[in-house]
């Protein structure tokens, strides 16, 4: 998901207040019990091999459900009701604003269209290398992202054009401007663009001609990558905080993939110009 | 709404650019800048502005930890997010940490307003 969490949406819209996104957030928490906490309830496991399956799931990336069997705790038939047991007593947030009388159920719905209306917009066929790849949600949540953002903000309408070779370097006049998420390992993320883009986009976000001045137009290109990675990592770890570096900018001569030991690439283009998507990780 | 005296906390020159602007065109008067936290915390204690617009990523002295330093040195500070990072995980840690509107970028004048309306809302 490359938008804004329903309630963020609400609040920048004054529809909802800060303590009414706290308090509904409270009661999404309260409201959604883990499928142990469930498993437990309903008699199918003790809080103790609960435990041991939580401690498992340390080691191993399994989902819960998938480890209780595999651990011998659990058969399959339990794990599925306890699951759907789950996915039927979570609430949703705006679920939860109707139920505090915040909203109403039609204002809701009003509400829940426009924002799904946005992420529809956002809407982009991807090439099946991306949803291959091991961060392929994160790389396709990007590119709708960037794809978003520049007709939003820099008024250009660009697509995907080609996945580029795997190792690229920086080029005379071009620079690379990236930063670094940790999810939780580090990924470096960034564009690869050419002096004539980074103008085009720099004089769009502050809005005044800057062609002149290098180090206000990169500021600016970092500014909206940092900006782009940071809408495109909001459905990344929902309950944990995100933790993307500053932007840093590369120059010619410049290895981009540096320490890192995979590389993905992706060409986008608009109208007249063309950058390169890259994402980096080890 | 009476004219606010507003600090901008951003690493981008260009971002500070543009939310200055924005800031202007609906009536408030932007006393001060800062590109990370150290110095935003510097400007905050000489100039006592009423609001304090703060980025999260920024180098040296990042944004959560400069909320924290001010709520510590002036717990009435009022303090709006202003960042790339939306997971609700962020935007929870911030609000109840005690700031008091969260707005994500990219954000429009219209958001700015809705934010600074808000800050007559009593806190938890």
């Amino acid at each position: 998901m490359s938008n804004k969490f329903f309630g963020q949406y609400l609040l920048e819209r004054g529809i909802i207040s800060k303590n009414q996104l706290l308090h509904t957030i409270d009661l999404q928490k309260a409201s959604h019990l883990s499928l142990g906490q469930i498993a437990i309830n309903k008699g199918y496991l003790n809080a103790e091999d609960a435990r041991k399956i939580n401690n498992q799931q340390q080691r191993e990336d399994q989902r819960f459900g998938s480890l209780a069997v595999s651990m011998g705790y659990m058969v399959s038939r339990q794990v599925s009701e306890v699951f759907i047991i789950q996915q039927n007593e979570r609430k949703f947030f705006g679920e939860l604003l109707v139920d505090q009388a915040i909203l109403s159920k039609s204002v809701l719905i009003k509400h829940l269209e426009e924002h799904s209306e946005i992420k529809k917009c956002s809407a982009l066929q991807l090439d099946a290398a991306i949803y291959a790849h091991p961060h392929g949600k994160l790389i396709a949540d990007t590119i709708n992202t960037t794809v978003r953002l520049f007709l939003r903000i820099i008024k250009i309408n660009i697509q995907v054009s080609e996945l580029a070779v795997e190792n690229i370097d920086i080029g005379a006049g071009e620079l690379a401007f990236s930063q670094c998420a940790e999810l939780p390992e580090p990924i470096k993320i960034g564009f690869l663009m050419k002096t004539e883009l980074i103008n085009t986009i720099a004089n769009s976000f502050i809005g005044m001609d800057i062609s002149d001045n290098p180090t206000v137009a990169q500021d600016a290109v970092c500014e909206f990558m940092n900006i782009v990675l940071g809408n495109s990592l909001a459905g990344h770890g929902k309950s944990t905080l995100t933790e993307l570096s500053p932007p840093v900018i590369s120059g010619p001569g410049i290895e981009l993939q540096a320490s890192y030991k995979s590389a993905f690439n992706i060409v986008l283009a608009g109208p007249d110009q063309s950058f390169t998507l890259f994402l980096y990780d080890n | 709404m009476s004219s606010l005296k507003i600090l901008v906390v951003d690493d981008s020159l260009s971002m500070r650019l543009v939310v200055k602007q924005l800031l202007i065109n609906i009536g408030h008067e932007v006393i001060g800048e800062a590109s990370n936290g150290l110095e935003a915390l510097k400007i905050y204690m000489e100039l006592k502005p009423d609001v304090v617009m703060l980025d999260l990523v920024m180098p040296k002295f990042d944004g959560k930890k400069t909320l924290k330093k001010l709520l510590q040195v002036d717990e009435a500070a009022q303090v709006v997010i202003c960042s790339s990072l939306g997971s609700e995980g962020d935007i929870e840690h911030c609000l109840r940490g005690g700031a008091k509107f969260y707005l994500q970028k990219p954000y429009e004048a219209e958001g700015i307003r809705i934010a600074l309306n808000s800050l007559s809302e009593t806190v938890e």
